[in-house]
């Protein structure tokens, strides 16, 4: 999976924001807390909810099934807003 | 409470961007956006970012705890140091992403660059007087109908004078509403054309909603200075034209050009406008110095007569328009050139905007834009003028440097005209003077 090509990331000081282009099924702009923004940042390159758990894991102090549920639920708001290629 | 909102901030910026949050260690400064102002023996602030304006007064450094938090959360305050032009570069490049519509919104089109009058100002002067031939026009329907934005088209009609096409305006209107496209149209005109027939179609048939009629003061000066090709008591006539679209509902913009060779006669021509135009109510005016004025020494002292002046327009009866003065929303675009529209000339070449130089064309109607990376030169936020990247008014002004409009004085000229404007606001937002009928409100 992949962030759609046409969803910019664009970072703000501390913050990032998640913008479409011109987008027909999504009217606004996400801002992303530290987890999103760390999981949005891995999906600029194809990759699997797999390997993204993988990479959290790595860099944060908590258990591989809550990362995993954290992961699945940033993944289905992505899907909500049609930004992830799938 | 160390500060009382006048006015609020930006209400979409307001929502993306959460409050600074302050920092323990840090030393805080006022933000370079962060405009002081005193008036009448109050201190106040206005942030030219956020649009919101504040009674406060900014202290020349703070620490979180000492009292001035919620001026930090404002951003009033800043950390010493901070990069407020690349902070202000990306805020503006998400929000012109968020704004960019597939397709394009709007068309400027120079049906001709002939004009009746030759003004002694005219920035086209020299350039040779093409119109679009029967097939431009055909193609530049053609060129709308498939790169157009969803939803309501813009068309501008300039020029040259664009009323001395009004055969090309029908047929591109007609064309439009044939297709289905919802559209309207504003004009750029000397005003010397719009005869009640004119105004007729414009209403019925070009979906005009705004037009912009240049004057030059009083009539001896405007027959010097529109130097028309048959002088045949346009002055009067215009003024006739002035009232006949305001009280078909068109909102009229009047622009007067002046500089010190005719501001003499400025008094007499409010006079004039104020006895023969019978019809004020859509009518707005400003005073805009010529080119000479603006990048001359003189700049300044001739704006300080501009704001002076402001009663003269309303005892005249008319509203004056806001014109350098800041906006209350943040604009993402500042111009036709950074906002995806295009122009389209009477060869049918694709311009970002009618003032840049030749070597701007990256098109034409028959092939499309051919030259991407003109195109997009002008959309891109991170090509600020290095002098402009300390500047308190860089979200008031266009940010790139391709830009070829200049003012001498840019920085105090904007100082000066945004000092007058929010006085007056203080003033209507704290009653202590009556509503003058502007629209420039939060």
């Amino acid at each position: 999976m992949k962030l759609k090509p046409d969803f910019i990331v664009q970072d703000i000081d501390d913050t990032q924001f998640l913008v479409p282009l011109g987008h027909e099924a999504f009217n606004g702009i996400v801002r992303s807390n530290s987890t999103a923004a760390f999981i949005v940042n891995c999906l600029k390159e194809e990759t699997t909810a797999e390997a993204i758990t993988d990479a959290m894991c790595s860099r944060y102090d908590a258990t591989r099934e809550t990362i995993a549920a954290d992961v699945e639920e940033i993944l289905n708001t992505l899907r909500s807003i049609n930004a992830l290629e799938e | 409470m160390i500060m009382n909102e006048i006015c609020k901030p930006d209400a979409a910026l307001a929502r993306l961007i959460l409050p600074q949050k302050p920092h323990p260690g840090l030393f805080y400064i006022p933000s370079q956006f962060a405009l002081p102002l005193i008036h009448r023996g109050k201190h106040y602030a206005f942030h030219l970012l956020t649009k919101q304006l504040i009674e406060a007064e900014l202290p020349l450094s703070a620490r979180v705890g000492e009292g001035f938090d919620p001026l930090i959360e404002a951003m009033f305050l800043v950390p010493e140091g901070k990069d407020e032009c690349t902070y202000y570069e990306s805020v503006a490049k998400m929000m012109r992403l968020f704004g960019q519509k597939k397709g394009i919104p709007c068309y400027t089109i120079l049906p001709t660059l002939g004009c009746n009058a030759r003004c002694i100002y005219c920035y086209e002067e020299g350039r040779k007087q093409v119109t679009m031939t029967p097939e431009i026009v055909e193609q530049t329907i053609r060129y709308i109908l498939e790169t157009r934005a969803e939803g309501t088209v813009k068309l501008k009609w300039f020029g040259g004078e664009p009323l001395l096409c009004p055969g090309i305006i029908d047929r591109v209107s007609d064309a439009l509403r044939e297709a289905g496209v919802p559209f309207k149209s504003s004009v750029v005109s000397n005003g010397s054309l719009i005869t009640p027939a004119i105004v007729e179609k414009m209403t019925t048939r070009w979906n005009v909603t705004n037009i912009q009629i240049s004057m030059d003061g009083a009539e001896p000066d405007y027959i010097v200075r529109k130097h028309y090709y048959a002088d045949a008591g346009q002055y009067h006539f215009v003024m006739d034209a002035l009232s006949r679209l305001s009280a078909a509902g068109i909102r009229v913009s009047l622009r007067c050009n002046v500089d010190d060779g005719n501001w003499d006669g400025i008094p007499k021509f409010m006079d004039d406008l104020r006895e023969n135009v019978a019809h004020k109510d859509n009518i707005g005016v400003y005073f805009s110095p010529l080119m000479d004025v603006r990048t001359g020494d003189g700049e300044l002292d001739f704006w300080e007569k501009v704001i002076a002046a402001r009663p003269l327009i309303e005892a005249a009866g008319f509203r004056p328009r806001a014109y350098n003065e800041p906006s209350m929303r943040f604009k993402a675009n500042r111009c036709m050139a950074d906002g995806g529209s295009i122009v389209i000339e009477p060869d049918g070449s694709l311009y970002s905007c009618e003032h840049c130089p030749s070597n701007g064309r990256f098109g034409d109607v028959f092939h499309g834009v051919t030259d991407e990376a003109t195109k997009t030169e002008f959309c891109r936020s991170d090509r600020t003028r290095e002098k402009c990247r300390k500047c308190p008014f860089l979200p008031e002004c266009t940010s790139f440097a391709s830009c070829p409009w200049t003012d001498a004085h840019c920085r105090e000229m904007r100082e000066m005209l945004t000092l007058d404007f929010l006085k007056r606001l203080i003033d209507r937002k704290t009653n202590t003077e009556e509503p003058d009928g502007d629209d420039s409100v939060c």
